[in-house]
């Protein structure tokens, strides 16, 4: 959700190192969990960079990391990859390596996918970054029809 | 009867009696030896105490309403003490710190505070930090400190909780071992 930038991110991991002043990254290891709003993460590991307890920026890496995260239409997204890059500055997030995103309206994977959690928009693929596969999920199929359907309106 | 006889039995006791005193003095560890002693050398009330490092600087003041000194181990005990670490170098803070009881070193280069100890730097020169724990042990010669137990660590916008602190005051690079929980607030 947009308001989840405002909300309080807590955080818990097995241990953590850093600057009492922030002039060097905090590093978060033993299994990390954030929380901020209605998004949730989980790693093995994880780098936030801060100033004054502004958070700038958090990058995530797990094998895999996950993030989900409540849409403002009340649909939740689900993403896994090998890193995640939250940057809470630009509101956007870079999943690289075996992204996968499942939403209601479909789900997308390929090895780095931009995602703008203010405009919703997702950029995926690229130079040098692999295929992506997407999946629509029709519109006005009813729930059951909409499994079924979902069997062969494959999408390459 | 001859008298010479139970009167050289009861020196003889004596004789036994005292060195037997002795030797058992002369055998007990510094601990029982100083319980024997019991009272400190010497006593400080309403005090400022300054320690300088080998090289002649401030390594901290020290301001407490008693003190009080272990003959043997040369070790000081301190109520309620209050101590002043100065900066180290120019972009540093200073840092005071507080207890309930304090206890020194015997060449000062290890300070163990116990019961509501609280840190607080004079963010001079970046963020005002705060501390709080039941432990905390200082190193001021190391500027280091440290706490086997759970601290807490308020700085502007966030609070940080974990157990296993361990701090370069010079460099502000600290470690949390285990049991981490923070809070980010705008």
């Amino acid at each position: 959700k947009k308001s989840d930038r405002n909300q309080p991110m807590d955080v818990s991991a097995g241990k953590q190192e850093g600057s009492l002043d922030d002039s060097t990254p905090t590093v978060l290891s033993g299994g990390v969990v954030i929380d901020q709003g209605t998004l949730h993460a989980e790693a093995v590991r994880a780098e936030i960079r801060a100033r004054g307890g502004d958070i700038a920026q958090v990058v995530l890496t797990g094998s895999p990391a996950t993030l989900s995260q409540q849409m403002d239409d009340g649909s939740r997204m689900n993403a896994v990859a090998s890193k995640i890059d939250y940057n809470v500055t630009t509101d956007t997030v870079v999943f690289t390596g075996k992204v996968n995103i499942k939403q209601p309206r479909g789900t997308l994977s390929g090895e780095r996918v931009v995602y703008n959690m203010t405009t919703g928009q997702v950029t995926s693929g690229g130079e040098g970054n692999g295929r992506v596969n997407m999946r629509i999920m029709p519109r006005n199929a009813a729930p059951a029809e909409k499994n079924k359907a979902s069997g062969e309106a494959e999408t390459d | 009867m001859n008298w010479r006889i139970p009167v050289g039995i009861v020196l003889l006791l004596g004789a036994v009696a005292s060195g037997w005193a002795l030797l058992t003095r002369m055998t007990t560890g510094p601990e029982l030896r100083q319980e024997i002693g019991g009272r400190p050398d010497y006593l400080l009330n309403d005090f400022e105490l300054v320690v300088l490092d080998a090289t002649g600087k401030e390594s901290f003041t020290l301001r407490a309403p008693r003190l009080a000194r272990d003959p043997v181990l040369e070790t000081m005990d301190v109520t309620t003490p209050r101590f002043l670490i100065p900066p180290r170098q120019d972009n540093a803070d200073a840092w005071e710190v507080t207890s309930k009881t304090g206890w020194i070193s015997a060449d000062g280069d290890e300070l163990r505070l116990r019961g509501d100890v609280n840190a607080v730097s004079d963010g001079r020169h970046s963020d005002k930090v705060n501390i709080d724990t039941q432990e905390l042990n200082v190193f001021p010669d190391a500027d280091r400190i440290d706490s086997p137990v759970q601290v807490t660590i308020n700085r502007p916008g966030s609070i940080l909780r974990g157990n296993g602190l361990d701090v370069n005051l010079a460099t502000k690079q600290y470690t949390l071992q285990s049991e981490v929980e923070s809070s980010y607030a705008r």
